[in-house]
């Protein structure tokens, strides 16, 4: 069997959010899914593998998406992996708060899953 | 027809069947995620998430029947404080809760009354009902995926939460093996 081509960590604390999520990235043939439930859950599995992107909800417990966004970009091993935040904060400024940190894209739920498989293809640049 | 206007049909096509296929995810979601859950407060967390997550509702309550002495009780609420007991009959929602007919409203400014209006059907029986008064900015209005998405939580939300609440009374699932024969066997 051959290894997926590229991986994508999808990072909610909502079960139901973090499916359809998955569901709507499925779509992109050779792509695997690894979830986590947290900031530091994700931290953990960033650590043990490699990703080519990350897709985090910003309100979570034990340390939300704003964090990970940071504590991403602040190690030189994780640093250039692209950040899209799927969030219900929809205002200028938290928009501006996330890209000033570092995210890629900034998309507002509730979602449209054409939206985000568009922004996930864009930055992995899959045609 | 020319090959321009085959590859705009086409284009079209395409875009149709992603937004169904979409609409389809959604709702399958859901479904799902109400009827994995065996403990009422999680069927309840889950149409939270629904409402926050797919529909884009910011403040909303869910109500449960208490059949004596007839009102609607508000179980859960998001984005506000625990609301007030309706009476049945009482304003939108106890008209709801009394008919069970949903009033949809679309997005808009939020007033004392609520925009949507649910019943939670149980078999033939209004069992409860959801009440949303606001939505996030970025909601400017309400598609067919919501709508189906309501007719799916007035179907399908109170029989997920019933058997929720039975699994918890009994600490294990309603479904056993003796208990469906039990049943079964007066028809046979």
């Amino acid at each position: 069997m051959t290894e997926p081509a590229l991986t994508a960590l999808v990072v909610e604390d909502s079960p139901t959010m973090r499916q359809l999520v998955v569901f709507a990235l499925r779509r992109i043939r050779g792509l695997a899914i690894v979830e986590a439930e947290d900031g530091v859950d994700a931290l953990k599995k960033l650590q043990a593998q490699r990703f080519d992107i990350v897709i985090t909800d910003i309100n979570m417990p034990v340390m939300d998406g704003l964090k990970l966004v940071h504590r991403i970009r602040a190690d030189d091993a994780l640093a250039r992996i692209p950040v899209v935040i799927i969030t219900t904060e929809a205002g200028a400024e938290d928009r501006a708060r996330a890209m000033a940190l570092g995210a890629n894209a900034y998309i507002a739920k509730p979602i449209q899953g054409p939206h985000v498989l568009a922004t996930v293809k864009e930055l992995l640049r899959i045609p | 027809m020319g090959d321009s206007d085959d590859g705009v049909a086409s284009e079209k096509l395409a875009e149709e069947l992603l937004r169904e296929n979409d609409k389809l995810r959604a709702l399958y979601v859901a479904t799902y995620q109400m009827h994995s859950a065996f403990d009422p407060g999680e069927v309840l967390r889950t149409l939270l998430e629904i409402l926050v997550n797919f529909v884009g509702a910011k403040t909303f309550a869910v109500y449960v029947l208490d059949d004596e002495p007839r009102l609607l009780r508000p179980v859960c609420a998001e984005g506000m404080a625990l609301p007030g007991a309706v009476a049945l009959g009482d304003g939108i929602i106890g008209r709801v809760g009394a008919t069970g007919e949903s009033h949809l409203a679309d997005v808009g400014p939020a007033g004392p009354e609520p925009r949507i209006c649910i019943p939670l059907r149980l078999a033939d029986r209004v069992a409860g009902v959801v009440a949303i008064w606001d939505f996030l900015v970025q909601k400017t209005g309400l598609l067919e995926v919501d709508f189906e998405l309501f007719h799916l939580l007035a179907a399908h939300a109170a029989s997920a939460l019933e058997a929720a609440c039975r699994a918890a009374e009994t600490g294990r699932s309603p479904l056993r093996y003796e208990t469906l024969a039990g049943l079964l066997e007066p028809a046979r």
